[in-house]
Parts: structure tokens; sequence; C-alpha cells
């Protein structure tokens, strides 16, 4: 922490509790309630001070950057509590460690899921019918075919992209919620939940932060953010949402409690060949990079779940289609799309709450 | 009469401590404006440096055979290059904000901007 700030925050306010008690005695003022009155704000400030002070955890995790925050009691602790409980998550679900859940299930093509797995996966596949396909969990052939696991990149042919398109039909996973029993029966199926991993581990660090009680708290999955409560102070959370491009920082701010607020862009991980630029959001209709004319999409829910899938896609989905699922589903979430005019649209249910110095803005109403 | 001080000895001090309190009160103000935002940058978790983003420089962080070199110009902070296998951090623009970041996964490398003045909690991208 920058030690000048640490001055005025943390040293000034007992400072000045100190001030006011001499002063009064100096004076020797006889009104002993109000040198009391005095001193105990003076103590007050510095109760506020002490709680204002964040416990962090800072780590690496899931491919990605992750801060973890929290105020109050036993924060330090929980904080600490959270990153294992990221290292646990990652351990069952990561395509990428040969002994997780996910990558057994990938190899045998069957397995009986723990509980916790099992209730990600119904998610997943509810996510996908609900999205029509635009959310897709059995894309991770392709995403590698292309290059983006490995970072190798590379445009495949349009035969192996419609090879392997061939086994992304989520209805082909049959699945047993009684048992946890899954089993692809298309074996050349295989899934990767990355693209609600991280959604699925702010929420259960959330909920582990709230366990724990504490009232006030941030996760941020690298750039998946999730608050808890307002901030210390009462204040709400100013949340950027980063922007495409370099001579800008943020497309805009949002304040908020209490929600999820999920960014996906193309222009995050991208690589270039024979002056194309390929992305990393893959269409599953087409197996190539969604390219309906979204260059940015933020998700606001309480659920973050569904606002790491949806932020994904809506991406897909483009402009038009993306507002027309806004509008069945408004009372789920609430979202800030950037097309290729840089014109951003802005659900009603946050036009108050997000300003943009940069782009102009059109509130969307149901 | 004669005897009674208008000015105490207790007065003097108090006074004397409203002075000291307002110069040192008045430094921290006008220098925490003139130093601006800090770039601290770490490697896996552990400070490499803290660097003034008003000043212009390139600097090459080094950690065994990773290399990741930033450019501060104009109170901005850019990465210009790396050995890393994505150049994702490279790819990323550049920062100048409180709470920004960019970060080299492969070589667990971070930039961030600290300052004074804090514009965003966190940055969703």
């Amino acid at each position: 922490m920058n030690t000048k700030r640490f001055f005025i925050t943390f040293t000034l306010p007992v400072f000045t509790g100190c001030m006011i008690i001499t002063g009064c005695t100096a004076k020797n003022n006889p009104d002993v309630p109000e040198t009391v009155a005095a001193g105990s704000t003076a103590v007050l400030n510095e109760k506020n001070t002490v709680s204002a002070i964040p416990a962090e955890a800072a780590f690496f995790a899931m491919d990605t950057f992750m801060t973890l925050t929290a105020y109050g009691e036993n924060a330090a602790a929980v904080v600490q509590e959270g990153e294992s409980l990221v290292n646990d998550i990652e351990n069952r679900l990561s395509t990428e460690i040969e002994t997780s859940a996910v990558s057994k299930l990938n190899k045998e093509k069957t397995a009986v899921l723990d509980d916790d797995t099992a209730h990600l996966l119904e998610q997943a596949m509810e996510a996908w019918q609900l999205t029509d396909g635009a959310f897709n969990i059995s894309l991770y052939p392709l995403l590698k075919e292309w290059g983006f696991i490995s970072q190798n990149y590379k445009v495949p042919s349009a035969d192996t992209i419609n090879d392997i398109l061939e086994n992304t039909d989520l209805s082909e996973i049959s699945f047993d919620k009684k048992t946890n029993e899954i089993e692809f029966e298309n074996k050349a199926m295989e899934i990767d939940l990355g693209g609600i991993a991280k959604g699925y581990t702010s929420d259960a660090l959330i909920k582990l932060f709230k366990d724990k009680g504490i009232a006030s708290g941030m996760v941020n999955l690298g750039g998946n953010v999730q608050l808890l409560g307002t901030k210390p102070d009462g204040s709400l959370w100013r949340v950027g949402i980063s922007s495409p491009y370099e001579n800008t920082d943020f497309i805009g701010i949002l304040t908020a409690s209490d929600v999820a607020v999920i960014t996906s862009g193309g222009y995050e991980r991208n690589f270039k060949q024979d002056g194309r630029y390929y992305h990393h959001i893959m269409d599953p209709a087409t197996g190539y990079p969604a390219d309906k004319g979204l260059i940015s999409v933020t998700v606001i829910s309480k659920d973050a779940i569904m606002a790491d899938a949806l932020s994904t896609a809506l991406y897909v989905m483009g402009r038009d289609k993306a507002l027309d699922f806004w509008k069945s589903h408004s009372n789920d979430f609430e979202t800030i799309l950037m097309d290729d005019t840089d014109m951003l649209y802005v659900t009603e249910g946050i036009s108050e709450s997000f300003t943009s110095d940069t782009f102009s803005t059109t509130v969307v109403r149901k | 009469m004669s005897g009674f001080k208008i000015i105490k000895r207790a007065d003097i001090i108090l006074i004397a401590a409203i002075v000291v309190a307002g110069i040192w009160l008045s430094a921290v103000l006008i220098l925490g404006k003139s130093e601006g935002q800090t770039l601290r940058v770490t490697v896996d978790g552990k400070l490499y440096g803290t660097y003034n983003t008003s000043i212009d420089s390139t600097v090459t962080v080094s950690n065994g055979e990773d290399l990741n070199t930033f450019e501060i110009k104009n109170g901005r902070v850019d990465m210009v290059n790396a050995n890393c296998p994505g150049f994702d951090c490279v790819h990323e623009h550049s920062i100048g904000k409180h709470g920004e970041t960019i970060v080299c996964l492969p070589h667990k490398v971070v930039l961030e901007i600290t300052g004074n003045e804090k514009e965003v909690d966190a940055v969703a991208r």
C-alpha cells in the first residue's frame, strides 16, 4: 500500500482526535461530557479506518491473475481460504490437469461426478438450451485445433472444422441426475467448462465470504468481477469496463453492488494470419470466430455462472439477437454491448448506473 | 490581576501543534499531488519494483530467461516486448489509471497502476 495514503487515512484521524482532546484540556474546559464525546469520536474514527483496510489475496490460478478482497473481521483468513478453494475447483475442473474430473471424463467418455461438478454440468447444459446453442461446452477440440489452448495458433481447414462440429451436439450427452452418471454417446466428444468455470468459482467465493460473515468484498478473477455488498463506507463499487482500444481505458464505468460483472471481447486473445485477425470466441454454428458485429459484451447479473455463459453467448448472437434475448430474460440480467460502430447499447436496468465519457450510448428498453 | 496570564503554556503547545500539523498536512497534500501515479511491478507475487509514471522510461523485467519490456511514456505504461509464447501482454492496450493492470501469464508478471486517485475498484474484461 502507498505509504502516503496510509498516513492520510490512518494516522490523520487519530492525530486530529488527539488534538481535539488536547484542545479541550488546555482550555481547562469544565464541560467534561464534551471531552469524552470528542475522545470517543476519535476512537470511532480509528476503528472505522482500521476496518476500511481490506485483506487481499493476489495469485495466479486457472490460467489467469486473481485478486480476492474482503473487509471486516477475519477477512485475512477468509481470503486465504478463498485461494485454496480456487485451487480445489481448478483441480476438479481444469482440462489441463490430467487428474481432474473433467479430464478423466474426456478420456474415458463416462464418469460418476461429484455433486458440485454434476450440478455445474447441468447448468452448462441448461445454458446451451437457453441460448439456442450459442453457449456450448463441447468446443474444446475446436479450440485446440485453432491453437487457442497451446498458443500455436493456426487457421484449420474447412474440412477439419466441419468434422469437429459433428461432435458438438450436447444432446448426445446422457446424464442421470439421480446417480450423477454421465456418458458421451458420441465418443469423439470432449468438454471444457472453462466458459463458466470462473463464474462458478466467483459464485463459490462470494458464498464462502458470506458464510464467514464478510459483508463487503470483491473477487476479480482475471477480469471476471463479482461484488459482495457495498464498499465499507456504504458507497457503491466502481467497475471499469475495459476498452478494446489503445487510446481509451474504459468503455465506461458501472457503479454496482451484489452482482457479477463479466465482459467478453474478441480483442482479449487473438492472432493474425494472412492479414486477418482471429479471436478466441468461437461461433458453435460455424466453427470460426464469432463475427456478428459485436466488439465487447458485458453481462451484469446476481448469478455469476449465468453472467459468464451469457457474456459469451450474446457475443456469438450479435446485437439484435442479443437484445431480443435480453427482452425475454430482463429479470435475470442486464447488459452493455458495444457494436462495430462503437455504439454502446445499455439495458434500462443499469442505464442510470453506467456512464461513458467516450462513447455514445443507446438505452435499450423492453 | 497581574498574575493572570491570558496565554497559558498549554495554549502555546496547542498552537505549536496546530502549526506543525498544518505544515505536515500541506506537505503531504502538495507532494501527493505532484507525485501522481506509481507503477507497481510484481513477478510471481514478489515485488520487482515501483516506477514513477511521470518519468518516461523503458524497463526490462528479467527473471531467469523470462523477459518483459515495458515502456512508460506520457504517464502511460505499455508492454512493448516479451519472450513469452502468446504475446497477449504485448497486445493489451496501455494503462494509466489506478487499478488497471497488464498481466503476462506465462511469466507471472503483473504491472499495476497505483496512486492517490482511485477511479475504479476493479476492471471487468
